[in-house]
């Protein structure tokens, strides 16, 4: 059978079974759009994204394939194969998210810290305070909406501020049941609660 | 009708203002908004929380992926949710909203690919040297012998072909009870202190010699004493030394480990090594409280041994940060107020005081605060 239209499912199971290069090729000129904009796009949060570096973590996600006995390919589900999709995209970002947290962790080790108070604390420390406590105030504020779907309003509101998840993403999300306008509505409607809950308080009372 | 100059801002005139303020806008009357701005400190206020909030919001999706935690489900969870019942999806979203390490992952199955670059970037992953076919046909000969091996060793686990010969039951099974037994005496027998064993010697060390006046998160009441030679100085018992060979041999073979970056951190402390606790404490990565109050304790403690005003105030900012989270907190609350004393800012120090005694008004921590307290209004000399 010619690569080109091989099915999804004998392709995976071709390429599960393993030495086929041929197999493999296909595999590749498949998803590599998919995994390549993963890793290119994950890789720019952490503020890199040269052409080497992304070439080298496409190719690690590759080889996390074959590792655990290819487990993935060997449990692909041919009733769903939106999920095999989805699995490729964890592992990349996964595999980026790796790479630089262990960059990051040697070059902490690795520093050596200035003795000017203004640039230690670091600075780290405290952006990480301060990321703590407003969500935490924020956290607090939206306990208090009233209604029963509290809940739900709460998550597609961190969903998109604090995990950056666009509108059009949490509504294609199982369960989540709302349109993109529904989500834009909820997220417009908490956003102004919180800003009037936070900054509004009454003249003359301490901040 | 025209805008009464004493009347604060309205939310709508608040947020023409931070939206900018230059656009004109029914209902809004520029000039007299701005007029009153200048000259109302409450609504200056007002708005410079209203930027700073749209500010925190816009900033709160640019955290670095966080490690994974004890109640994160298995990477591949996200890409199958639509296994799940709902009741465990939302659960999961629920997890994922405020997990730094789930979220991204969630992002990531949920970002559309054909959507990933704006118009003005054109496709930059064309230019990848992984997008020729010359770089995928090598790979895929590399991902051949790979799964080749990995089928292979896959074959293997899952058994011996049929008709080889094993080991009988009963001799296998007392080579393993064997092998399980040695190991575990051999653990037992070479293992060396563990974090908690490590911490509780450093924080009695603490309790028994008290090396300087600031609170200590998590140990005991120690008092006061005078201290020969240099604040600090602790008399180092054999545990105390087993103590700091057991954080020196684990961070020696993992450096980032951050637990034992504060065990570090605090031994630091209580030799008087500000500077060394300052480093072994920044290298704990994002501040929790105890790192953030220890932190506050070096700051503190090199600003009176070097005369220097600036580390006190970051010593009180990390205090501030710490009772912004939990204002009820004692052992930022002692600390603070014990250097509000110190520095002799005395109002400062006895709201600190009294707030503190409020939350622990009995107990050694709170008769020593006590005295402290009275020190603080008789004031110097």
């Amino acid at each position: 059978m010619a690569r080109q239209v091989m099915s999804l499912q004998d392709l995976i199971q071709a390429c599960a079974e393993g030495g086929d290069p041929a197999a493999w090729e296909e595999f590749v000129r498949r998803f590599q759009a998919l995994i390549s904009s993963v890793v290119f796009r994950t890789a720019r949060r952490w503020g890199a994204d040269s052409p080497a570096l992304v070439d080298d973590l496409v190719q690690e996600s590759y080889l996390k394939l074959c590792r655990d006995h290819m487990r993935v390919l060997r449990e692909f589900r041919p009733d769903h194969p939106e999920a095999f999709f989805g699995f490729l995209k964890v592992i990349a970002a996964n595999v980026v998210h790796d790479h630089f947290r262990a960059l990051r962790s040697k070059k902490r080790a690795a520093d050596v810290l200035p003795l000017d108070p203004a640039t230690t604390c670091g600075i780290d420390a405290l952006k990480g305070i301060e990321r703590a406590i407003l969500l935490r105030e924020i956290d607090a504020i939206l306990d208090s909406l009233p209604g029963d779907d509290r809940g739900r309003d709460r998550t597609v509101f961190w969903l998109y501020y604090r995990q950056g998840l666009t509108a059009h993403a949490i509504a294609g999300l199982p369960t989540v049941s709302l349109t993109v306008k529904g989500v834009e509505s909820i997220i417009r409607r908490l956003t102004r609660f919180v800003r009037e809950q936070i900054t509004d308080r009454p003249l003359g009372e301490a901040g | 009708m025209k805008r009464d100059n004493l009347t604060h801002l309205s939310l709508d005139e608040l947020l023409w203002l931070a939206a900018g303020g230059v656009e004109r806008r029914i209902g809004v009357d520029g000039d007299a908004v701005n007029a009153h701005l200048e000259g109302c400190v409450g609504c200056r206020s007002r708005l410079r929380g209203r930027r700073s909030v749209a500010e925190g919001l816009a900033n709160l999706a640019n955290a670095l992926p966080a490690e994974v935690s004890g109640h994160c489900p298995s990477v591949g969870t996200w890409a199958s949710l639509g296994d799940f019942s709902s009741r465990a999806v939302a659960d999961l979203l629920e997890h994922a909203s405020s997990c730094d390490h789930c979220g991204p992952l969630l992002r990531a199955t949920a970002d559309d690919p054909t959507d990933a670059f704006p118009p003005a970037e054109g496709t930059p992953i064309n230019g990848l040297a992984s997008s020729h076919p010359d770089w995928q046909a090598r790979l895929a000969g590399r991902l051949a012998s790979e799964s080749e091996a990995a089928s292979d060793s896959f074959a293997d686990h899952e058994g011996p072909p049929v008709g080889q010969q094993v080991p009988s039951h009963w001799a296998l099974a007392a080579v393993l009870t064997f092998a399980v037994v040695a190991t575990a005496l051999l653990w037992v027998l070479r293992s060396p202190p563990s974090l908690a064993s490590t911490n509780q010697v450093v924080l009695a060390a603490y309790t028994h010699q008290r090396p300087f006046p600031f609170r200590l998160p998590d140990a005991q009441y120690g008092p006061l004493r005078q201290h020969r030679g240099s604040r600090g100085a602790i008399d180092e018992s054999q545990a105390f030394l087993d103590a700091q060979l057991a954080i020196a041999r684990r961070l020696e073979a993992h450096p980032t480990d951050t637990p034992w970056l504060e065990a570090r951190g605090r031994v630091n402390l209580l030799e008087g090594k500000w500077q060394e606790a300052i480093e072994a404490l920044q290298r704990c990565g994002p501040a929790g409280r105890s790192v953030a109050v220890e932190m506050a304790i070096a700051y503190a403690e090199r600003a009176e041994a070097l005369n220097n005003p600036a580390d006190s105030e970051t010593a009180l900012r990390l205090l501030g940060h710490v009772l912004a989270i939990d204002p009820r907190d004692p052992v930022a609350l002692f600390n603070r107020a014990l250097l509000y004393t110190r520095t002799r800012q005395p109002d400062n120090a006895d709201k600190d005081w009294e707030r503190y005694l409020a939350v622990e008004p009995r107990g050694d921590w709170a008769d020593e605060a006590k005295k402290w307290k009275e020190l603080n209004a008789t004031g110097p000399g």
